[in-house]
């Protein structure tokens, strides 16, 4: 069975923002919103550590629990956490749920996106752009593709995982040497 | 804020209305107090359209907010509440349309319908009180969880009892106290829930004060780091940012001046003068809503969830020192 799932070596996240401007790109995300941000600790000191920060796709995700009216489901066949637009009340509980604060609230859209006030809007792995077409794109994380330094791995887990843990067991090594 | 504050005094004038209905010995009594059954509904409305309000799409909130009873904590409030006003509109109803006392008594078949049901009333407000007490643990329960750190303490569900009690008890009892202010009759009836008020409200502040008092203990300490993140950005919030002075406001206006006036309605009680008493109810009725409603701006305004301290992790590693 594939889970696809989000994994980051953050001893190789170089905070560069190929991410989140190819998810911006990609899936037509508006200005004010990020469906994968980065989080900068310990800011030019030893030790900074950059970690992209998206919807992680849990196993058991706490916003499909706690959305009154059922706009998030995990679809089956690939672990994926989508969301329905048109079903989303924006009551922003989902937000709340979630700790990684990947769910977004947009505001001030303008255009085709204007409809979306408010309504929630978070990672798909680019299967759902921001404004729906009705249909579902294979899922391809471009965040993950695009990636200069391979920090951020998206994919099936039985993919991604041996690559996560031998690039994790290279760099930290690597890593504890600089700081 | 508004959804929470208004709809748990919705529940707390109802229980204030079942406690009179047990104190009305005669129908003049019932008479006096059936004004205070127009305070439970109205006051329930308001918080409906609060949280409908702030919702993107109110409308397709109203029908679907309880899709998802039993998994999500907001559809089973959403719920509760529904049925706590269901039952609160039947409990009014059969006040205000009574047939001997009723301010609606003229119209037309429904009373002689909620004449032969009056015997029902008493049960049916006790199962309405009990209905809108399990309705406010649900809407606290619907905050506590462990992605909001900062709520998900003991305080919350004592706050929302303490807006519940104080703010409805004293809700009814100014409206009776400006009714005996406009009529000047049933001295007696008024007398005695406003002792009542002031027992219910004393309890409920000395309640408030030992929430307010336990809250930076409790805000203090975390199992987690992002818990303990949270948490002291909350209470960094509450102290010294942009909600200290509100805070201050709500100790001072909320606390403060709404003990003073709790025991100072005893002295005009002890020495029959109504007027007075009256007048005190009212203004702290005004007060204590004015109260929580800072309270509560202070409680949501200052509450930090997980999934926003992430980003903000790398300033509370920097504060920590490390």
């Amino acid at each position: 069975m594939v889970t696809y799932k989000f994994l980051n070596v953050i001893e190789r996240c170089i905070n560069c923002g190929a991410c989140f401007c190819i998810c911006k790109d990609k899936n037509k995300v508006p200005h004010g919103t990020a469906r994968v941000q980065i989080v900068t600790i310990n800011e030019g000191r030893p030790g900074e550590k950059n970690i992209p920060v998206s919807c992680m796709h849990c196993t058991d995700p706490p916003c499909e629990a706690a959305c009154p009216v059922k706009a998030i489901w995990k679809r089956e066949e690939d672990g994926i956490v989508l969301m329905d637009k048109e079903k989303c009340i924006g009551c922003g509980y989902c937000g709340w749920a979630c700790p990684f604060g990947a769910p977004q609230y947009p505001h001030e859209l303008h255009g085709d996106a204007a409809e979306y006030e408010g309504i929630m809007d978070k990672c798909t792995l680019c299967v759902i752009p921001f404004i729906p077409t009705g249909t579902y794109e294979a899922p391809s994380p471009r965040c993950a593709l695009f990636c200069s330094t391979k920090a951020r791995l998206g994919g099936d887990i039985n993919e991604i995982l041996p690559q996560y843990r031998e690039s994790k067991a290279r760099n930290i090594a690597a890593w504890q040497e600089r700081v | 804020m508004i959804f929470t504050v208004f709809s748990q005094l919705s529940v707390g004038a109802l229980i204030a209305m079942v406690v009179a209905d047990f104190l009305a010995k005669d129908k003049d009594q019932a008479k006096f107090f059936e004004t205070g059954a127009w305070v439970s509904v109205p006051v329930a409305v308001i918080g409906l359209i609060g949280i409908l309000s702030h919702e993107a799409r109110p409308i397709q909130a109203m029908m679907t907010m309880t899709k998802h009873v039993g998994t999500s904590m907001l559809s089973n409030e959403v719920l509760a509440l529904t049925v706590f006003v269901i039952l609160a509109v039947i409990y009014t109803i059969m006040w205000v349309l009574h047939p001997d006392y009723g301010s609606l008594k003229w119209f037309p078949i429904f009373p002689a319908i909620v004449g032969k049901l009056s015997m029902l009333r008493k049960p049916l407000g006790v199962l309405s009180a009990l209905v809108g007490l399990g309705f406010i643990y649900v809407s606290a329960a619907a905050y506590m969880m462990y992605q909001l750190p900062s709520l998900n303490i003991l305080t919350t569900p004592m706050f929302f009892y303490v807006t519940a009690l104080l703010g409805g008890f004293t809700a009814v009892a100014a409206v009776l106290s400006l009714k005996y202010l406009v009529k000047k009759t049933n001295e007696e009836s008024l007398a005695r829930m406003l002792w009542i008020t002031m027992v219910v409200a004393l309890v409920m502040l000395i309640v408030l004060i030992a929430a307010l008092l336990m809250q930076p203990g409790l805000l203090g300490a975390a199992e987690t780091e992002y818990a303990m993140a949270a948490r002291h950005e909350t209470l960094d919030l509450m102290q010294m940012g942009e909600y200290a002075t509100i805070n201050m406001a709500r100790w001072v206006i909320g606390v403060g001046l709404a003990l003073i006036l709790t025991i100072v309605l005893a002295l005009p009680l002890k020495k029959e003068n109504m007027v007075a008493a009256a007048g005190i109810a009212v203004v702290l009725f005004i007060v204590v809503l004015i109260g929580e409603l800072m309270g509560r701006a202070v409680l949501f305004g200052t509450n930090v969830p997980m999934g926003h301290v992430l980003p903000n992790i790398g300033a509370f590693y920097s504060s920590i020192g490390l």
